[in-house]
């Protein structure tokens, strides 16, 4: 019956015989039962054979090629092209890639997978991945290999996943460095303060600022940058660059003397912006600058003119805004009291007499453009001067107020007085070496624009010794 | 003839700029002190005043009283320095001199300006920047051209 309806396959005598011998373990007589040789012209059945005998006796090269003979052979010999590929996927390295990807696309499904190895081997993860899913969207159940397949495609996609998170760190940590650099750069630009801020922070910075801005005011200003408004005139724009370029040019001396300035505050803790920065001095720079180059090169007198408008509309009045940022030291009666009583508690014990001194204060309070402790310091040592030479017995008078001077400034006083036989003079105070008594008043009153004064009082008073500061801003 | 105006400085800047500048108009005669400005006045149209006179012999700079001192403490040839300006005017003024007169000066203090200009009228303050030909309008006026 099984005959009749499944045809008996046919079978070459030639097989019969090598399976016969390949049951006695004798594949070498297997092959000479199949004629030996694949590579002749055989039909695709016994190509197959040679190759299944190959493989029975581990020479996997030959039964690959056998294989592959068989289906260039037969195309259609679907049997061929698994066995081949099969077989290829124990030893990848043997293969042609090219024939596993032809018989893939017959549908053979071990081709994939063979490919996927050799794809894996090369560390071509995306390919192998992509021949993996092929290999086990179309394989058969039970087809060989699929556990194999399904455990690498899990470790790739893990080995992916951490590929990723990796590559995302570190693109995060470069874009980390990138940031850092760049804040690092930008503190590095941005740092410093401009020197209203840095007048705010340290007003002991005052006297260098007020005689930086005094000497460029009269310098630059008044004397070099004041005759751009001539350059209107074609005949006067020689005289004009020189009056800006020589002997050297403005800009240059603003910028030394911004520098200098710097220097001056970095000595007392405090860092200035770059000059390109300071909004005062950096501007001025520039439009100085720009004035050069026009001259230098010649321009236009219409820019030249502008800036000589900026010059007295708007780094004139920059320039005198910071001289009215110095310290004031509000005096008043408590406050004198407390200095009065600091210095009386020194006198008293260094074991010297004590004469309570009187005190006049002009007004309920005298302001000085002073910093505290040096005005704190200018008094004391008035004081300590005055008692040193009032004998017991005698007057000692501190007087505070404003006045105006000659020259129509409002003057801030701080005289002390004492009823000392004996004259003092301002040659006398001049001569006195730094560091004691009325050097210092002498010295701390310079440093602040003041002046030390020497003046008679009515007795029983005879003199007193003092020093003046002007209100700020009067300059060149 | 062109008006004649005094330049008292300590150096020789407005002099130069004027004279380059201002040549053509005017004729100007310099003086480096109270001295000086005191010979030059007579036929004067006007005295134009530098402020500070820190280059300036201090055996010639003047008080409050008008007085030159050969001796003076460095604070003081300092103070006077700074003022001179002002202080040859005031001794000018105490003289008799009453020449039109531009100061050149930047005082930050509006209510100092208005109680020089009237003590020492007639009397304009010039901001230290201001131009020459700007200058050369206030000489034009103050001359009374």
């Amino acid at each position: 019956m099984r005959a009749r309806i499944v045809p008996a396959a046919h079978i070459e005598p030639a097989e019969v015989q090598a399976l016969s011998r390949l049951t006695e373990d004798r594949p070498e007589a297997a092959l000479v039962s199949l004629g030996a040789d694949c590579a002749r012209e055989q039909s695709a059945r016994v190509c197959v054979a040679l190759g299944e005998v190959h493989e029975y006796a581990g020479e996997i090269p030959a039964a690959l090629a056998c294989y592959q003979a068989a289906f260039a052979a037969d195309e259609s010999s679907l049997v061929a092209a698994t066995r081949y590929a099969r077989l290829a996927a124990r030893a990848p390295s043997a293969a042609d890639p090219a024939e596993l990807e032809r018989i893939s696309t017959r549908g053979v499904a071990a081709a994939n997978w063979t490919l996927a190895r050799i794809a894996l081997a090369g560390g071509r993860t995306d390919e192998a991945l992509l021949q993996i899913d092929r290999f086990l969207d179309s394989a058969a159940a039970g087809e060989p290999g699929i556990p194999e397949a399904r455990a690498a495609r899990a470790r790739m996609l893990r080995a992916n996943d951490d590929a990723a998170r990796i590559r995302s760190r570190q693109r995060l940590a470069a874009a980390g460095i990138g940031a850092l650099a760049l804040l690092v750069l930008l503190l590095a630009w941005l740092r410093g303060k401009s020197v209203a801020r840095a007048l705010a922070r340290r007003p002991r910075l005052y006297p260098a600022v007020a005689r930086t801005v005094g000497s460029l005011r009269h310098d630059v200003l008044k004397h070099r940058a004041s005759v751009l408004s001539a350059a209107a005139e074609p005949s006067a724009r020689e005289e004009v660059a020189r009056a800006l370029l020589l002997p050297e040019p403005a800009s240059t001396a603003v910028a030394r003397a911004y520098e200098r300035l710097r220097e001056d505050a970095r000595a007392q803790g405090v860092l200035l912006r770059r000059l390109s920065r300071e909004p005062v001095f950096g501007p001025l720079v520039s439009d100085l600058l720009a004035a050069e180059r026009i001259l230098r090169r010649g321009g236009k007198t219409a820019s030249l003119v502008r800036i000589d408008g900026r010059m007295h509309e708007v780094h004139g009045p920059r320039l005198a805004t910071l001289l009215k940022q110095g310290p004031r030291t509000l005096v008043d009666a408590s406050s004198l009291s407390d200095w009065i009583h600091g210095v009386e508690a020194e006198v008293r014990r260094g074991g010297a007499g004590w004469t309570a001194p009187s005190v006049l204060l002009q007004g309920m309070a005298v302001e000085f453009p002073v910093e505290r402790e040096a005005l704190a310091t200018i008094f004391a040592n008035l004081l300590r001067n005055a008692q040193a030479a009032a004998a017991p017995g005698g007057r000692v008078l501190v007087r505070l107020g404003e006045e105006r001077d000659a020259a129509g400034r409002s003057v801030h006083v701080l005289l002390v007085g004492d009823s000392a036989p004996g004259d003092i003079t301002l040659e006398e105070i001049e001569s006195r070496e730094s560091g004691r008594g009325l050097a210092i008043v002498r010295d701390l009153t310079r440093e602040w624009a003041g002046h030390v004064v020497v003046r008679s009082e009515e007795p029983p008073l005879r003199k007193a010794v003092g020093a003046c500061f002007p209100s700020q801003g009067a300059s060149a | 003839m062109k008006p004649r105006w005094i330049v008292c400085e300590d150096g020789d800047e407005y002099l130069t700029r004027f004279s380059r500048f201002l040549g053509d108009r005017f004729e100007f005669t310099p003086a480096s002190d109270l001295s000086g400005a005191l010979a030059a006045a007579p036929g004067a149209q006007g005295l134009l005043l530098d402020l500070d006179f820190r280059r300036t012999d201090p055996a010639r700079l003047v008080d409050e009283s008008g007085a030159a001192q050969a001796q003076r403490a460095a604070g003081e040839r300092a103070r006077l320095s700074e003022v001179q300006g002002i202080l040859i005017l005031r001794a000018l003024r105490s003289r008799g001199v009453r020449l039109p007169a531009l100061l050149c000066a930047d005082l930050d203090d509006a209510e100092r300006t208005a109680r020089l200009q009237s003590d020492l009228a007639p009397l304009e303050i010039v901001p230290g920047s201001e131009g020459v030909f700007a200058i050369a309008e206030r000489m034009r006026r103050a001359a009374g051209e």
